[in-house]
């Protein structure tokens, strides 16, 4: 999710133009924004089905509530914090439900990855990208979002609503976990 | 005296490891301080062991870096939009109608459960501090504030619950509390502590009631 300036203020332009009653200007907004939801809703669950779901409710919600988002965080930084809350629910959800999430499994139980995933990952990339999902929730999104997001740290403590210093601990600790498991 | 002078360099040795180790990851994503990076530029100069960590990070870092998603396709991302607009007018994608509560009927529900509460709360004296912030609470809540709770503590609610679990589905205590974290977020509201609050005849009612919401 690269934000530049202009990219900034031409959300900031659509925004205001739904807030005005032009509803096309939300689809202009998911056009823009579509692929990089989805490929930070792929990371975070780790599967096509729940990114989409994930993308799809993300999109509704902002639907929903752009009316009274006020642009006091950029829409990027608004957008990935209803990801995460999303995200969080779902994990929330699996857990009620006591599923089986990937969290429980250990690692060299999960066998190799079929499907899309398989063409794409070496399998070194594999191991690690499992590995990422293996991680406390907190660590592994403050990973997500430093290194495939590229945000910054203080982004990454509004995003998630902690000081710099504790996302900058989770990173620390979800690197170091991360070692742990890969043996890099 | 020598050995002193040797514990104690050895003593700085594992002082200064220690504070590059740390120091590391935030170097390696370009966001140590500029003294933190000098500082561990030197050291990793003179440290082996330092200098295998680092290459042991850079060497992970790299290869999450590159770790692609795989792309869903050109038909995914064609339907992508319909199916979202689908959702937001309560179309399915089979083109039937969705189930959808209407709000202002809910909003009239969780506002009648609290009013209900405080006619409960009743039997304490009235004018007390559990009656006033409930009736309090249900003069302020709008139907779009608790569309937007609702959806919040119970994901999905707007799209396919039947109507007559429009009334049913409310907020036990807690989930009621997260609720009122999205309607009146300056509100200091401890609703758990309200209702643990009422009377016990009044607590089992509210849970009677606010239990059969459990979706």
């Amino acid at each position: 999710m690269t934000a530049t300036p202009d990219l900034s203020e031409r959300d900031l332009d659509l925004v205001r133009r739904f807030q005005a009653g032009e509803d096309r200007a939300f689809d202009e907004l998911v056009q823009t924004h579509r692929r990089e939801i989805y490929r930070l809703a792929y990371r975070l669950l780790g599967n096509h089905a729940d990114a989409d779901d994930l993308t799809q409710d993300a999109f509704l919600r902002v639907y929903q509530s752009l009316a009274r988002f006020r642009g006091e965080s950029s829409f990027r930084t608004w957008m990935t914090r209803i990801v995460l809350n999303l995200a969080a629910d779902r994990r929330n959800e699996r857990t009620a439900k006591r599923q089986v999430s990937l969290e429980e499994v250990p690692l060299k139980e999960l066998g190799v990855e079929t499907g899309p995933t398989a063409r794409h990952f070496p399998f070194a990339e594999r191991t690690v990208q499992r590995a990422v999902g293996l991680l406390p929730p907190r660590q592994r999104e403050t990973l997500i979002l430093r290194i495939f997001e590229g945000m910054k740290f203080h982004e990454i403590a509004a995003v998630m609503g902690c000081t710099v210093g504790t996302a900058k601990a989770n990173f620390f600790h979800a690197l170091k976990g991360l070692r742990e498991r890969v043996r890099v | 005296m020598k050995e002193k002078e040797i514990r104690r360099e050895e003593a700085e040795t594992v002082r200064r490891c220690g504070r590059a180790k740390d120091l590391l990851p935030l170097m390696l994503v370009g966001e140590a301080a500029p003294g933190d990076e000098e500082f561990v530029r030197v050291h990793l100069q003179g440290c082996a062991p330092c200098r295998e960590e680092a290459e042991s990070l850079r060497t992970l870092l790299g290869s999450l870096a590159t770790a692609e998603v795989p792309d869903p396709g050109e038909e995914y991302w064609r339907t992508f939009l319909p199916r979202l607009r689908n959702r937001i007018t309560g179309k399915r994608a089979d083109g039937s109608i969705r189930w959808s509560i209407p709000w202002p009927v809910l909003s009239a529900g969780t506002a009648m459960l609290l009013l209900a509460g405080s006619l409960v709360v009743g039997w304490q004296p009235q004018g007390s501090a559990p009656f006033q912030r409930m009736k309090e609470i249900a003069g302020r809540a709008r139907s779009e504030e608790i569309r937007e709770a609702f959806e919040k503590v119970y994901p999905g609610t707007e799209a396919s619950l039947p109507i007559d679990w429009g009334i049913r589905a409310l907020p036990s205590a807690n989930r009621m509390q997260e609720a009122l974290d999205v309607v009146l977020p300056t509100d200091e509201t401890d609703f758990y502590a309200t209702v643990r609050a009422l009377p016990p005849e009044a607590q089992k009612w509210f849970v009677r009631v606010s239990s059969r919401g459990a979706v």
